[in-house]
This record gives structure tokens, sequence and C-alpha cells, in this order.
């Protein structure tokens, strides 16, 4: 069976609910396996996973098409190296817009990357709403709920 | 032999995106399995044979042989569909020339097929040219064509400059080119290769490379909304309402 490259897309359209958190556990469990690993700190406000990780992690931005370039090229490559994508909450909606444009979850899956989307999930409505919005937009991405 | 027919793009200006335009059509029209042949007007250099080489020939649309090439071989070639990238300034001569010729008279008694896109440019001379060409569209399919791919707002903020111009010729259709990234636009250019081979990440010879993805992503997106325009004209009914009923057909 092939092997796909996971990304791991680590998001929610809340702040402080532990999106950095979770990516450092996910960056460091590969770590500790001795396998390479991959981090992107998407947060225009303030960059956190760059501080704990600068080793692995590069900053990176969506804001315009260069820095979508040095992103995304990056994470449709399948060269069995992980990614892990902090996505800061404020990018969530444009992120994902972007993803829905540039129909990533399809090229991901010619290239065998194996996009995945950890949503940290609380009570909050615009918790739920972005929760919908992604099941709605994209039924071939796999997305599973983190309770922290 | 289903009935040919000839699509012309053109504008009395350069610069505003008739090859563009033209390189669009041709994808669109081979994406569904259209007998198609493109003939650029760009003599001798040509743009679109850059793109499209294995159906483009580079023509002088004013010299009568080239004319002879172009139209005298309209039933006898296996491509039912002519795409003809008008030189900029060369529209109205070119439309003078096929009434000239009967080509305007045979459309009328509907022996082939005219279809015009007239790509408009941002300034009120290209606009003018509306009325001019309208005058010969009486039995062809007209559309004005706004290419947004370089930002212009073609008078929208003023209503009635906008008004005197697109609302006057009743049966033109519009389409909208909607804009395109520059620097995915650039990439295509450099690469030289149609819109859908770029998308399909692949060389001038179907060779895979390795395009930006984001890029790629970009055309991809912007390729499906201009094809969606020229769904909405009913493109294919116009110029091939054979295929169009077989492909109903198909799916019933």
């Amino acid at each position: 069976m092939e092997r796909r490259t996971p990304v791991f897309i680590i998001c929610s359209p809340r702040p402080r609910v532990g999106k950095t958190l979770l990516a450092r556990a996910c960056a460091e469990f590969f770590r500790s396996e001795k396998r390479p690993v991959t981090a992107f700190d998407v947060n225009p406000d303030q960059f956190a996973l760059v501080d704990y990780l600068p080793a692995y992690t590069a900053v990176a931005s969506i804001g315009d098409i260069r820095g979508q370039m040095a992103l995304f090229d990056q994470l449709i490559a399948g060269d069995h190296v992980p990614k892990i994508v902090d996505l800061g909450h404020g990018l969530f909606d444009p992120f994902f817009t972007l993803v829905q444009e540039l129909d990533f979850v399809r090229e991901a899956r010619r290239n065998a990357v194996a996009p995945m989307v950890l949503f940290l999930a609380d009570p909050d409505r615009r918790t739920r709403q972005g929760y919908d919005m992604l099941r709605n937009r994209f039924p071939d991405l796999a997305l599973v709920p983190v309770l922290n | 032999m289903a009935k040919p027919a000839v699509i012309l793009v053109g504008a009395d200006k350069g610069g505003v995106g008739k090859t563009t335009v033209s390189r669009t059509l041709l994808d669109y029209l081979v994406a569904h399995n259209l007998p198609v042949r493109a003939f650029d007007t760009e003599s001798p250099k040509g743009t679109l044979r850059r793109f499209h080489p294995d159906i483009t020939d580079v023509v002088d649309i004013t010299s009568t042989s080239d004319q002879m090439k172009i139209f005298d071989t309209l039933s006898s070639t296996d491509s039912q569909i002519t795409v003809i990238d008008v030189r900029a300034g060369l529209l109205s001569t070119t439309l003078r020339a096929l009434r000239d010729i009967g080509f305007l008279e045979a459309a009328k008694k509907n022996q082939l097929t005219l279809a015009v896109f007239h790509i408009l440019g941002p300034s009120v001379a290209s606009l003018d040219e509306i009325a001019e060409t309208a005058g010969f569209m009486t039995d062809a399919s007209y559309f004005l064509v706004k290419n947004f791919i370089n930002n212009t707002t073609f008078f929208e903020w003023d209503p009635a400059t906008y008004n005197s111009y697109f609302k006057k010729i009743k049966d033109a259709n519009e389409i909208t080119i909607p804009k395109l990234n520059e620097m995915a636009c650039e990439q295509v250019e450099l690469a030289s290769v149609p819109f859908v081979s770029f998308v399909a990440n692949k060389g001038q010879d179907g060779q895979p490379v390795s395009y930006s993805f984001v890029l790629r992503g970009y055309v991809r997106h912007w390729l499906g909304n201009v094809w969606a325009e020229f769904d909405c004209v009913k493109l294919v009914d116009i110029v091939a309402p054979e295929a169009q009923r077989k492909g109903a057909a198909r799916q019933a």
C-alpha cells in the first residue's frame, strides 16, 4: 500500500483554545520517534509555535501570493515528511477559502498527501459554525474534533 | 458533414486580451471534444500559435490567398470549428471582407455559423467600435467581452456612458473575463502552454513538469469562471448544436 504524506491542519475560528499546544504536541511526537517533521506557523498576530520549535518551524503567510506559494507548494509535496500547520484563528476563513479555490484536497490526493484537519472544539457558536462549514465545504477532508 | 462554425475574436485596439480569450476558447472547445482549428493573424510571428502550435496556423488575413486558406476550406477540413484571433485594428476590415465574399450572406442562409467575440478596451474609442461592428452582426452571434484581466471598469461608474454603449445593441450578449492573478498569468506566459496543460502540470510536449500548485490553482479557478461564462451563453449549442444534441441524448 502506498505510504502517504500526512498534513495536519490545526485550527479553530476561536482564539486561546489550544491550537499551538496541539501543534507542539504533534511536532514533538514525530521528533520523539526520530522522524523528520516540518511545521508552519500561520499566525498573523503572534508567532508562538516558532518560538517553541524554531528548528522545525517556518513562519508562513497567506496574505499574498508569494506567501501562499511558500506554504501550499510545500504542503502539496508528497515527500513523506509530515507537515503541521498551526493556523491562527483570524485566518480560519481566508485559509479554507484558499483551500477550496486551489482545490487543495483533490490535488493532495493526487500527490499521495493525506490532509487532516484537527479542529479544536468548544461550545461557542462560532466554533460550531466553523465546524459545519468545514463539513459542508470539504466532505472528503478528514475532520477530527479535538477536545482540549 | 456538420455545419461549419467560425468564431472571430477581435478588437480594433491592441492589448485588450484577444489572444487570451482565444486561448480560453480553444481550451473550452477541446475540452468539449469538438474538432477545432485556429488561425493567428499576427503574421508573421503569431502569439496564439505559441500556445496551441498543433492546431494553429499563422495567416495574413488581409491577403486573398490566406483568406482562401481559411474560408475555402471550411467545409473540407476535419475541424468543424474555426477560431480566428484577429489582429488589432482588423476586426472591422475582416467583417467587411466577410461581407464582400458572401460569407455573411451564407450565415444568413444558415449554411454556416458565425460568432464574434468583440473584446472591449477601457476607452470610449473602443466602445465606439461596438456600434460599427454591430452593423455587420445581424445574422451572427455577437458577444461583447469585458476583459477584467487588466482591472478596467468599463465606465460602470458613469451609467449614462455605460448604458449608451452596452444597452444599445439589442442582441449582443455580454461575457465577463475575470481578473487572473498577475503572477499566475505571467507563469503561463513563460510556460507557453495552453491553460489546461498548465493546470494539469504538463509541459509543451505533454511531459510532467512542476509548476507551482498555488499558481495552477489560481489558473484552474479562473479558467473555471471563464468557462462558466461560455456555458451561460450556451456556446456549444451555438457552434456545434448537433454535438450538444448528441451529448444530451447520451445523458438521457
